[in-house]
């Protein structure tokens, strides 16, 4: 049963992109009809300018709960209308396609109204940096201080880098258009994939809006950041192949080949991601064993091995600290974490709280059913596909039961992020298993047909949709995060500030680049970029900030570090740090358990001490050349 | 016949002019349509000739288009960082032109050879 139903969907998607399943209701015209083309277009435009709003009163300095009314009436005036035309019966496959585009373009857009002027993420700055050490050098795999693993995934860096020198555009500018171009492959992709495996361009449809939901989408995944390359190049590469493998194995298995090398060196997670899906693709069509599908099978058997050598060689040979980075670093504490929590050793992480703040209550309460909702359609729709599985479903139905354990590293205090990117990978398949919902499917093994019932379907579909969206963007970033920081911020900053670029580029113009540099998280991304500098991680330089006075162990470390200037931002003494919840590194005592702010006596002591030298102030930002200290020339003169 | 040939030849000649103005000077809105179309278009276009059917629908050919272009040139930009050669204007423009030349050729040639043959157009 199982096997005619996937032959019966690759002969119908191989035979013509257009001839796919096309269920009773749905039209296969490609004219959209103009009132609700019109509909769709005015209210998306309208959400964009309401978030636009909103995103200027947060920075003139209106409160959250003020500001992000307009934010909120924004997301849903491009999100309802959209989604509601994008799963109605009736629609044709082109519409569909042209609007979940839209829907990952509007909500790119969302991100691009917040920093429509410079990066301001923390991941956009490491590559900011690798963009312009590739541009410098001409080279690739220079020292990336703000993380180490970055400059060995190169391919942001280098597309980007390339696209720069090519057209003479600004480094922000390329940026924006490289993961804006690649981002609308990214929702194309995951539709006609979709389209494949469903047999359905209105599941399809709503495989991608529930992609659309997932925690990291709206500002996450719409970040200058390598992932937001490698994912839509796995997602094309994959596309390609499923739907020319067997016509022209030779054709698809060299764009297989180009795709996963593209992958490989541009995305380590990413990578590992693709070789898993590759070898379950190959096993799913080894364990059916059709006949004529085997130089299809050929073709994916030789891509599932040659991307999982040359993902495991890069990262093992080339991309050396990437194991330390995401094993010992990230992965394995989240893991650790995860299992203290569930034997209990470990307090469960108290949700929708950051340094101090707490999000308004109604966004807990949202988050919680938009996760209930999403678990229940999985549940529901992983029952409707237990009667007549389709084999092509296989690899989306485990992502899809995946997803519930997915969410419990979230309570643990490191697992956040363990959690929360994982989003990013199964939503492609819990989107094709939940979108079976907006069909009253029959599986039916001679024609593949889906029998769709009326609006009140696709309004509660829509509606549903909804309520996980917002919760799930409730979930994914911090409230205070969703809008741009005020122009002139009352507590610790979360972004960096104008007089911190200012200071780092006077440091590149009068010091020189790649000096070594101490300064808290948030300052050292503008030092690393704007400056050139060679800032010292954070794991490594708290201890020299966190003493009250100039003892020898402060002074010993800056030894040891080799520091030749510290940049100092009185800021940090305003008040707690907001996410992720310290000043310099989560290795510092405190970190994301602050009260009270950063001790000022602690700043106050590198004006105290003749062994260093102001050489730079404006406003609260000082930088003090303690060369004569790291080099021991000092140290009998220290305050101890 | 007529429109594969125009959209070979214009794959062909963008290239080229691209490939020109790498080591002529040329004014710098000139640089940035040839250069976007470099990276996000024109090497996809030129593949997708030889690998999907004349026949399959328009959005899969512009999607395979924009995401093969973007494929081949971040394994390009990457390869000439990482060889001796270095990651410059001239030296991507040069290559993807190159490149985007070479695939044109064999798109049309495996066309060719598939109508010829009397094989599932190209």
């Amino acid at each position: 049963m199982t096997v005619a139903h996937l032959r019966l969907a690759e002969r119908a998607a191989d035979s013509s992109a257009t001839v796919l399943a096309v269920p009773a209701g749905q039209t296969t015209s490609g004219r959209i009809p103009t009132l609700w083309r019109l509909l769709v277009a005015i209210c998306c435009l309208g959400g964009l300018l309401s978030i636009a709003v909103a995103d200027e009163a947060s920075r003139s300095g209106d409160s959250y709960t003020r500001a992000s009314i307009p934010f909120w009436i924004g997301l849903l005036l491009i999100f309802v209308p959209l989604s509601y035309r994008a799963i109605s019966a009736g629609v044709s496959r082109r519409e569909r396609l042209v609007l979940v585009v839209a829907a990952g373009a509007a909500f790119y857009l969302v991100k691009v109204i917040a920093s429509p002027d410079a990066f301001t993420l923390t991941d956009e700055f490491v590559h900011l940096r690798n963009t312009q050490d590739i541009l410098r050098t001409h080279h690739l795999f220079t020292d990336n201080p703000l993380l180490p693993t970055a400059a060995y995934y190169p391919g942001l860096g280098a597309l980007t880098a390339a696209m720069v020198a090519s057209t003479g555009l600004s480094v922000f500018a390329a940026g924006l258009l490289v993961i804006g171009v690649a981002r609308a492959v990214f929702s194309a992709s995951l539709f006609l994939i979709a389209e494949r495996i469903t047999g359905s361009h209105r599941v399809a449809a709503a495989a991608v809006l529930v992609y659309t939901t997932n925690p990291m989408y709206l500002f996450w995944s719409a970040a200058f950041a390598y992932e937001n390359l490698a994912l839509p190049l796995a997602a094309v590469a994959v596309w390609c192949v499923g739907r020319t493998r067997r016509q022209h194995p030779k054709a698809a298995a060299a764009v297989g080949l180009t795709g996963v090398a593209a992958v490989t060196v541009t995305h380590h997670v990413v990578g590992f991601a693709l070789a898993s899906l590759l070898v379950g693709w190959w096993l799913v069509e080894r364990i059916l064993d059709e006949p004529e599908g085997r130089p299809g099978r050929a073709v994916v058997a030789m891509l599932a091995f040659v991307s999982c050598c040359m993902t495991v060689g890069w990262f093992i040979l080339v991309a050396r600290p990437a194991a330390s980075y995401l094993l010992t670093n990230n992965l394995l504490p989240a893991l650790r974490q995860t299992g203290a929590l569930l034997v209990g050793d470990v307090t469960p992480r108290k949700l929708y709280t950051s340094g101090g703040l707490r999000a308004p209550a109604w966004e807990t309460d949202a988050g919680f059913a938009g996760v209930l909702v999403l678990v229940i359609s999985v549940a529901a729709a992983l029952r409707r596909l237990w009667w007549s599985f389709p084999a092509s479903m296989a690899l989306a139905a485990i992502a899809a039961i995946a997803y519930p354990v997915s969410l419990v590293p979230r309570f643990a205090p490191t697992g956040v992020a363990l959690s929360g990117r994982s989003s990013e990978y199964l939503f492609a398949g819990l989107g094709c298993v939940v979108g079976l919902l907006v069909t009253k499917s029959r599986w039916s093994l001679g024609t593949l047909r889906t029998t769709t019932s009326g609006r009140g379907r696709t309004a509660v579909a829509t509606a549903l949709g909804t309520i996980v969206l917002i919760g799930n963007v409730t979930i994914g970033t911090a409230f205070y995060q969703r809008l741009p920081e005020a122009t002139r911020p009352k507590g610790v900053p979360w972004t960096v500030q104008p007089d911190v670029v200012t200071a780092s580029r006077w440091a590149k113009e009068h010091l020189g680049i790649d000096n070594r540099f101490g300064a808290d998280a948030v300052d050292s991304l503008a030092l690393a970029t704007y400056g050139g500098q060679d800032t010292v991680n954070g794991d490594r330089v708290w201890p020299v900030f966190f003493g009250k006075s100039f003892t020898s162990d402060v002074s010993n470390r800056i030894a040891k570090l080799e520091l030749r200037y510290v940049l100092v931002d009185w800021r940090i003494t305003r008040g707690v740090p907001p996410t992720p919840g310290y000043y310099f590194s989560p290795q510092e005592p405190g970190a994301s358990l602050y009260r009270d702010a950063f001790a000022k006596s602690a700043l106050a002591k590198f004006g105290n001490t003749q062994c260093t030298r102001l050489i730079y102030a404006a406003g609260e930002v000082q930088i003090f050349d303690v060369s004569r200290i790291s080099s021991g020339s000092c140290r009998e003169q220290v305050d101890e | 016949m007529t429109r594969r040939f125009s959209s070979t030849a214009a794959t062909i000649l963008v290239s080229a002019i691209t490939v020109v103005c790498a080591v002529l000077p040329a004014p710098q809105p000139f640089l940035v349509v040839t250069g976007l179309s470099m990276v996000f278009f024109v090497p996809g276009f030129a593949l997708v000739g030889g690998l999907l059917r004349a026949t399959s629908a328009a959005e899969e050919r512009l999607l395979a288009s924009v995401g093969l272009s973007l494929v081949v040139a971040t394994c390009a930009s990457v390869a000439l960082a990482a060889s001796r050669i270095g990651l410059t204007r001239e030296s991507f423009d040069i290559t993807l032109g190159i490149a985007s030349i070479g695939l044109s050729i064999v798109g049309s040639v495996v066309r060719h050879t598939r109508a010829s043959t009397g094989s599932v157009q190209g």
